[in-house]
């Protein structure tokens, strides 16, 4: 075992370890039966589309509005590059590149986020803290437009905007991704239809 | 566990505040650059809230600030403020700061028992010291074991094994089994809560084998020992139970927190502890703890509870009065002044043995020790009689330089007849030639020259 693994978490930090909730689900979804894994499809789907939207506008898009002038100065570089990469290989990879490289300014923040969030190394440690910073400054906007309409106080607003910042920026996402793991194991133990494990006894 | 720790909350903080400034600063100058400036504070300070961050960072910030300081300082100190406080003298890691997180030692005090391993240089007296300063400091009775122990290394606590002194660590495990017994008893007529009464044995490889009778009182207080209020700490080189002499008994270890001192890939001290019923191994930073040894101070008494027991007889009370003696000529600092001695007599019976756990300083121009009336004499004597400094030396001894002064005194005394080896032949007047004469001084200043190269 890593001494690093063995370090003593406190609450807040296993709270945001995405990836511990992950590995929970997919061993709670491991052994499903049929109809459970069926409820826990459900439920976790529709958890999910309430979700989706508000991570898609106060999360992905505002990062994506964000990087605009990060991709506009970046794009004809960008487009030069699928535009060999299509007379080389004589395939149609600049729309897909583009797509990648585009979406990848985008998510990165969020991906380093939830792979990284008890990690102890020093490097990663920064990125993944500039990651956090970034994502919520880039949120912020919205964030902030929408405590606005809650309240005229000026204060109590900027007090809002920082708390529902926080949430969609590491919350939504986090809880998204447990609801989408979950359905994907739920499908799989629905596929498979249902537990397969039986107990044996070895008597000597 | 804890809820959230201080770092992480520092971090929330941080995020909250500079995010939260960054991110206005988008909306109220979009377009602007401004926003990077809170942004990198956030991302600055929620890095220092990470320990491996801040361990190497924080030493390059503290240079650049010392760097910039000197100038402000003598500035300062041109305009006639104080002159600036030096920053205190980097300490290596230990006994840098007193303050502790609580993590590990509230861990570990919150355990009946602890076993700390730990080989030569891991931190394990370290720790162990700490816990019983802590403990005495608190007002608990702490009694501590430790073949290594020196004057003021346990304040607070009864320690004992001064100079591996077995039988006062005997003596004081068996004042510490009657407690024991005491309590036992005093629990049969009702009585539910008692003091804590803390035993720290430190190398008890060596304690717990070379002491009879301890091994039995350790099982003890491992098993029975916390319904009495007797806690149990040992400080050991390693795990294995033939060490503690535990073999086919390795369920009592079970009863104790073990933490293991180790280092980790980058040579930072780091514990890991066992859990006793789950196996469960948690590694804790080793908060920086005071470096005991600096507590150790020559003593002008011995230890209290120093080895002066059993058959103190005629060759004790010598020793004794050798110890506290004066030196025979100044320059020298009494012995009893300089150096922490024990006397143990016929312990074993026709054994003596006498601990000296300090030197006294040199006398002051070098010398160890003047040379007795009566050696000197010898020494004259030697010279006298013509007896090359060398075999006088070799048969006499003592100090060097006083002996070739009395050699020298003894020698210049018979040069006033020097020339009674060597008879004057002269005329019948008493003249003597001047070839004669000549002879003789050559003859003299010969034999001076030779004992000179002698002594050289």
């Amino acid at each position: 075992m890593n001494a690093y693994d063995m370090i003593q978490q406190s609450c807040f930090t296993r709270l945001l370890d995405v990836r511990s909730y992950v590995l929970a689900a997919r061993a709670a979804c491991a052994r499903l039966d049929p109809a459970p894994a069926l409820f826990m499809v459900v439920v976790f789907g529709l958890i999910t589309l309430a979700l989706t939207p508000i991570w898609v506008v106060f999360d992905l898009a505002s990062t994506w509005e964000f990087t605009t002038g990060l991709r506009t100065a970046a794009a004809p570089v960008i487009y030069e590059m699928s535009g060999r990469a299509e007379s080389v290989l004589d395939l149609p990879v600049g729309a897909l590149l583009t797509g990648i490289i585009f979406t990848g300014f985008t998510l990165l923040p969020s991906l380093f986020e939830l792979a990284f969030p008890t990690v102890r190394h020093p490097l990663l440690n920064l990125v993944l803290l500039a990651s956090i910073v970034f994502d919520y400054v880039t949120d912020w906007g919205k964030a902030a437009a929408l405590a606005a309409t809650w309240t005229a106080n000026r204060a109590l607003e900027v007090v809002y905007a920082a708390a529902f910042c926080l949430f969609v920026s590491v919350g939504v996402q986090a809880i998204l991704v447990c609801c989408i793991t979950v359905i994907i194991f739920g499908v799989l133990a629905l596929l498979r239809g249902g537990a397969r494990s039986v107990r044996a006894v070895v008597i000597e | 566990m804890t809820l959230i720790t201080t770092d992480e909350l520092a971090r929330g903080a941080c995020l909250l505040v500079f995010g939260s400034a960054a991110g206005m600063c988008t909306v109220s100058f979009p377009g602007s650059p401004i926003w990077l400036i809170p942004a990198a504070a956030a991302v600055g300070g929620c890095a220092l809230t990470v320990p491996e961050i801040r361990r190497e960072a924080l030493p390059s910030v503290t240079r650049a600030v010392r760097a910039l300081l000197p100038d402000r300082n003598r500035d300062a100190a041109t305009d006639g403020a104080a002159p600036p406080v030096p920053p205190a003298a980097p300490s290596g890691g230990r006994g840098k700061a007193d303050r502790a997180p609580p993590d590990l030692l509230a861990t570990l005090k919150d355990q009946p028992h602890r076993l700390v391993i730990g080989h030569t240089r891991g931190g394990k007296t370290t720790l162990l010291h700490k816990l019983a300063t802590d403990w005495a400091a608190a007002g608990a009775r702490v009694v501590v074991c430790d073949p290594d122990a020196a004057p003021g290394l346990w304040p607070g606590c009864e320690a004992a094994g001064h100079g591996d002194d077995r039988a006062a660590i005997a003596q004081m495990l068996h004042a510490v089994r009657a407690e024991v017994q005491t309590r036992r008893a005093q629990r049969a007529q009702g009585v539910r809560r008692f003091a804590p009464l803390h035993l720290v044995i430190d190398e008890a490889h060596d304690v717990v084998a070379g002491v009879p009778g301890a091994l039995d009182l350790v099982e003890d207080i491992a098993r029975r020992g916390a319904k009495l209020g007797v806690h149990l700490t040992i400080g050991v080189q390693d795990r294995q139970v033939k060490t503690l002499g535990l073999e086919g008994k390795s369920a009592i270890l079970s009863n104790f927190q073990t933490v293991e001192m180790l280092r980790d890939a980058d040579g930072r001290r780091i514990a890991l502890l066992h859990d006793p019923v789950t196996g469960e191994r948690r590694r804790m930073d080793v908060p920086e703890l005071p470096d005991p040894e600096r507590l150790i101070a020559r003593s002008a008494q011995p230890p209290a509870h120093a080895g002066r027991t059993g058959g103190a007889g005629a060759d004790a009370a010598l020793l004794e009065a050798l110890l506290a003696a004066p030196p025979v000529t100044g320059g020298g600092a009494a012995a009893h002044d300089a150096a922490q001695a024990t006397v143990c007599v016929d312990r074993p019976p026709g054994h003596l043995t006498v601990n000296v756990t300090a030197v006294a300083g040199a006398p002051v121009g070098g010398r160890t020790r003047a040379l007795a009336p009566a050696l000197r004499d010898a020494y004259r004597q030697a010279g006298a009689a013509g007896e090359s400094f060398r075999a006088a030396y070799r048969r006499l001894g003592g100090n060097r330089n006083d002996a070739l002064a009395a050699w020298r005194q003894g020698r210049a005394v018979s040069s006033v007849s020097s020339c009674a080896p060597f008879p004057l032949s002269g005329n019948e007047n008493g003249v003597i030639p001047a070839s004669e004469r000549h002879e003789n001084a050559l003859r003299s200043c010969g034999r001076e020259r030779r004992e000179n190269a002698e002594n050289a």
